[in-house]
């Protein structure tokens, strides 16, 4: 469904992204991971065309979307959700209008919008009242559950997300992974997530990209990736992970215990 | 640890913190033991940095602190409780959770590690008066900068150094002035995982080998239980349940905690 080629960004003679290559199918999450300045970040801006592409192209549909002025006003059918749902939500503005403003373009009657509203509400298992409430009356969790009812609402292929549970507590954390994972097979979404979190990306992952200094140091399943990465890169990151307890390691004292 | 009686370092009780009516820290009491890693954990809001900024005697000052703190047996209300006061300046380090706050920008890292090298051997009463034991000291700063992997300071500035460098190098200030236990806040939330691995190995075993206590304060319980010796765990200001690393994971007594434990990693929620 989603094909990039050979992207490459380059910014004052500095190259942010170089000779990016992937494909996304339908239904398939893709987790990109690296340290921070690794261009995590500027991928998805440049997929969303936020940023110009200098070089090669993204085929989404079909449809091929060349460097640079193409990308600019972003690909069709995506739609993003933001690390911080308080800050990605406008503060004065209440709910209901912030998920509305998702479908500004189409050509939905007052009364199919309400609707529309209300089974996005459903969908990220909110109260219908909340659409009356604003940002500040709702707490973190709920907030980022409004932006991914924002996000499903225009009825994208394809969700991008930027460390988007990074922001949650623990238990929050794995409430609105699951219901992610519910709304994909319900709506053949495809993900793409930008995560620090291993092993979010082993449970919820099919395929792993892993950039570095802009590069695509890996690009693997993700069984075969959590086997054994290939880069010694990848392997470091593997077990930094693992003395940091993010991964559940195969022999550790509780493991024995339980 | 279990079983074994040693008096405890730090002996926190009745720690109570209000804030216009609300209670923000509810009436906690709380040990260190020497040279043990101990962890706080808790959600965000559960009162963790309220706990530790008492700890230090930072706490806003709108803030209304109450409860007792022994230290080495020595006791300190901390009704009164100062930051300038010599208690936090000769036992008690504390490394931030981001490190450039603790770094001045516009001075060279190398005189910024002078810096704490004097006020170190201030704290100590000037006790190498002249150059008796500067040797050692000499000895003993090289060693703890060897001990965290940093080399030459080169004349560079804070900014010209990683986020790991950093970290490492506020390590180094909390080791040089010997204290009794080191404060870690958020220890790996700056930081990159690789950097953040190494950083957290070096410390808890420098720690270790020196006999000085960590306290550790995080909302990972994952991250809790791969370092510290004890968890406490810390829930809308009040300490519910405080055990060895052991007993937290394989027998917690309080439900929170139950669910913290199986929800520390992912895909055992919902399997």
């Amino acid at each position: 469904m989603l094909e990039v080629n050979n992207l490459s960004l380059q910014m004052q003679n500095q190259n942010l992204l170089e000779d990016i290559n992937f494909t996304l199918n339908r239904g398939e999450t893709l987790c990109i991971i690296g340290e921070s300045g690794s261009g995590k970040t500027t991928l998805l801006r440049s997929l969303l065309g936020l940023m110009p592409l200098s070089l090669g192209s993204v085929r989404l549909n079909g449809q091929v979307y060349q460097s640079p002025e193409k990308t600019q006003t972003g690909l069709p059918s995506t739609q993003m959700v933001m690390q911080d749902p308080i800050a990605a939500l406008n503060p004065r503005q209440k709910i209901k209008l912030s998920i509305a403003e998702s479908l500004y373009r189409s050509s939905l009657k007052a009364s199919e919008l309400d609707q529309a509203i209300k089974q996005a509400l459903k969908d990220v298992e909110l109260p219908e009242e909340i659409e009356n409430r604003y940002p500040s009356q709702i707490s973190l969790g709920q907030a980022q559950r409004v932006c991914i009812a924002r996000a499903i609402v225009a009825k994208p292929d394809i969700l991008f997300f930027d460390e988007p549970l990074s922001a949650l507590d623990a238990i929050i954390q794995k409430q609105i992974a699951h219901l992610l994972d519910r709304l994909k097979k319900q709506n053949e979404l495809s993900y793409i997530f930008i995560t620090h979190d291993l092993g979010f990306a082993r449970h919820y992952a099919d395929k792993i990209l892993l950039l570095n200094h802009g590069k695509v140091e890996e690009y693997q399943d993700v069984s075969l990736f959590f086997k054994g990465p290939e880069s010694a890169y990848g392997q470091e990151l593997l077990k930094a992970a693992y003395i940091l307890g993010s991964l559940p390691q195969k022999k550790t004292k509780e493991n024995r215990a339980a | 640890m279990k079983g074994k009686k040693t008096s405890p370092l730090v002996e926190l009780s009745g720690l109570t913190v209000t804030y216009g009516g609300q209670v923000l820290i509810d009436s906690i009491d709380l040990d260190v033991i020497a040279g043990e890693t101990l962890a706080i954990v808790g959600e965000s809001g559960a009162g963790k940095t309220t706990l530790l900024r008492s700890l230090l005697g930072v706490t806003n000052s709108d803030f209304d602190v109450s409860g007792c703190l022994v230290f080495e047996g020595q006791q300190q209300d901390l009704s009164c409780y100062e930051a300038d006061g010599s208690l936090v300046k000769s036992s008690i380090a504390y490394v931030p959770q981001n490190p450039s706050v603790g770094l001045d920008p516009l001075k060279r890292l190398k005189w910024q590690w002078g810096q704490a090298k004097r006020g170190a051997k201030a704290l100590k009463g000037f006790l190498s008066h002249k150059e008796q034991g500067a040797e050692e000291e000499k000895a003993f700063a090289d060693n703890i900068l060897s001990q965290l992997k940093l080399k030459a300071f080169d004349n560079k500035y804070p900014h010209q150094w990683s986020r790991g460098m950093q970290q490492r190098l506020l390590l180094a200030f909390a080791l040089i002035a010997k204290p009794k236990i080191i404060i870690l806040d958020e220890p790996t939330s700056a930081l990159d995982p690789i950097v953040a691995a190494k950083a957290l190995v070096e410390v808890t075993r420098v720690a270790k080998e020196n006999n000085i206590s960590v306290l550790m304060v995080t909302h990972d319980l994952a991250l809790a239980t791969q370092f510290a010796d004890r968890v406490a765990v810390l829930s809308k200001g009040k300490l519910i349940e405080v055990g060895t690393t052991d007993e937290i994971l394989t027998s917690p007594s309080h439900p929170y905690t139950l669910n913290l434990v199986k929800h520390r990693h992912w895909g055992h929620a919902y399997a």
